[in-house]
């Protein structure tokens, strides 16, 4: 089927083009870098930034794995892992460890990532200024002068309102003592993976036509307060029901008598732990 | 007292358009500000003064007369079109400022002036909470902890008698003369040496009637230039 297309979709110049936008980005740690992101076939929103790099990152030999929300097997990644599979034909795998790229919406897996890896994270709005300043030529300068006020007044704004920092997701991280990003909409609990990650992070925003980078060994600190130190989700106390593992990211499941139990919400990795527990057993 | 200004403002222009060779001609005459045949405002023109520490410096002038363009550009608002500003708060006073890159012009707003605008909307974030705009030129300031900010606020608002209870609303909601006055707390809250006030007090009069209180507290700082 693959060989109506070029491989990976894309035709070399248009690769060449997109991975020069990667290339100034990972040059830039954190900085926006502007793409002419292409029309895909798949909705705007469900991952075109994420793909477009995907497309011009894999090679013949890469094993892909996708994700979203932690699940391999979502509908919204099945059909970006078909559309690449059709157009490359190479393998794909639902095991991080085995992975070469990965592309994921919302969550970094639980297992840790490594040099020969590459994880590319899918963004809404890159652009962690934005609800602070509607306008890109102002938020352009606002990076430009390391004017980041707005971005901690946004956060002092939610203190003042819930009391605490109530950022579920997508909380602004400063990277390399220079610029802020977002980090996509991964949870807190995500945020310190990114720091000093031995795996390169690509961030791609396909509406939005932005590519940002995290190069491996970088420093990326989220922002917060000297009296309110930056803190994650704690799932140190809670077991998942299925693997039985404890402190991953967890989702809670409230069964039909009230009963709440927990499931680790990477499910790839959930399903090695729960195979790990019956070799043990046996 | 010391014998250096604070500020020290040398032939300071500020023109709103490119001018012409009718009005670069000194000899041909203006229709007050304003160049008959380009158009150009001549807002600023030839502007010095020196104000020391613990002086209040007021300029008086018709509506028009370039007072407002006068402290937008010594803020950084507008770029200023021809002269000098000394501030003694910075490399001594020897280093012309209007000349510094923006990098060193934003350090400069958020560590050295306080500014108070004729006009709340230039002032303030209307959909922001009124401690939150405070916040923003605390945080500006490298004031990074919340139990700081709040306390500066705190005792700030009450200041100018705006109530605790009331500091988590926005601006929006508020008479001409509060916003005014969570301005005036807002250009307080980074202790500035310096404090541009633009007509403070306008829309404040009936409401405010601690304002002698105000300006006595406010004259405590190095110096200030209002109209
Ligand atoms: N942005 C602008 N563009 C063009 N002309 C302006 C602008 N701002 C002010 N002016 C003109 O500059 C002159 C001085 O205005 P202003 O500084 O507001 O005076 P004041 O504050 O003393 O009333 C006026 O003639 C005004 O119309
Ligand atoms: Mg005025
Ligand atoms: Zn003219």
């Amino acid at each position: 089927m693959h060989d109506k297309y070029n491989f990976a979709f894309f035709d070399e110049g248009s690769k060449k083009e997109i991975r020069r936008t990667i290339l100034k980005a990972v040059a830039i740690p954190g900085y926006q870098v502007p793409f002419a992101s292409r029309e895909m076939p798949v909705a705007r929103g469900w991952g075109t930034g994420g793909l477009q790099i995907t497309l011009v990152c894999i090679g013949q030999d890469d094993i892909l794995k996708v994700i979203d929300q932690g699940s391999d097997e979502s509908v919204n990644a099945v059909s970006i892992k078909k559309f690449i599979k059709a157009t490359t034909g190479i393998k794909e795998t639902i095991d991080t460890e085995e992975a070469t790229i990965i592309q994921s919406r919302h969550r970094i897996p639980e297992e840790k990532l490594r040099e020969d890896q590459i994880l590319v994270l899918q963004v809404p709005t890159p652009e962690p200024l934005r609800n602070f300043e509607p306008s890109e030529a102002r938020t352009k300068e606002l990076h430009a002068n390391q004017d980041y006020t707005g971005a901690w007044l946004m956060l002092f704004e939610q203190i003042m309102k819930y009391g605490n920092i109530s950022t579920g997701a997508d909380h602004t991280v400063r990277v390399n003592d220079r610029y802020i990003a977002v980090p996509s909409p991964i949870p807190k609990f995500d945020n310190p993976k990114m720091d000093n990650s031995q795996c390169l992070i690509l961030l791609g925003a396909g509406r939005e036509k932005k590519i940002h980078a995290i190069p491996p060994y970088t420093k990326v600190k989220s922002i917060d307060f000297e009296d309110m130190p930056f803190k994650v989700e704690d799932f140190s106390d809670k077991v998942c029901h299925e693997c039985g593992s404890s402190g991953v990211f967890m989702d809670e499941i409230i069964n039909r008598d009230g009963s709440t139990i927990y499931k680790c919400n990477d499910t790839s990795f959930c399903l090695k732990q729960k195979e790990r527990g019956r070799l043990n057993e046996r | 007292m010391s014998d250096k200004p604070v500020i020290d403002v040398k032939h300071l222009y500020k023109q709103f358009g490119e001018g012409c060779s009718y009005c670069r001609n000194k000899e041909n005459k203006l229709a007050g500000n304003y160049c008959p045949v380009c158009s150009t405002v001549y807002a600023c023109r030839d502007i010095s003064f020196k104000v020391y520490p613990g002086e209040i410096l007021g300029i008086v002038g018709e509506s028009g007369s370039g007072k407002s363009s006068l402290m937008k550009c010594l803020y950084f608002d507008l770029p200023s079109s021809g002269g000098e500003v000394f501030l003694s708060a910075y490399e001594k006073g020897s280093i012309n400022v209007l000349n510094e890159s923006n990098q060193i012009k934003k350090k400069l707003r958020d560590y050295i002036f306080g500014m108070i605008y004729q006009n709340p909307y230039d002032g303030l974030r209307m959909n922001i909470s009124s401690v939150g705009n405070i916040a923003e030129k605390c945080l500006a300031a490298g004031i990074m902890s919340i139990k700081d900010i709040l306390s500066i606020s705190e005792g700030l608002l009450k200041k100018v008698s705006i109530p605790k209870e009331r500091m988590r609303e926005i601006p929006k909601k508020f008479s001409g003369g509060m916003q005014q006055r969570v301005q005036i707390a807002k250009a307080l809250s980074n202790n500035p040496p310096i404090l541009l006030l633009d007509e403070p007090m306008i829309g404040c009069s009936v409401e405010f009637k601690d304002e002698r209180g105000v300006l006595k507290y406010l004259t405590r700082k190095q110096a200030m230039l209002l109209k």
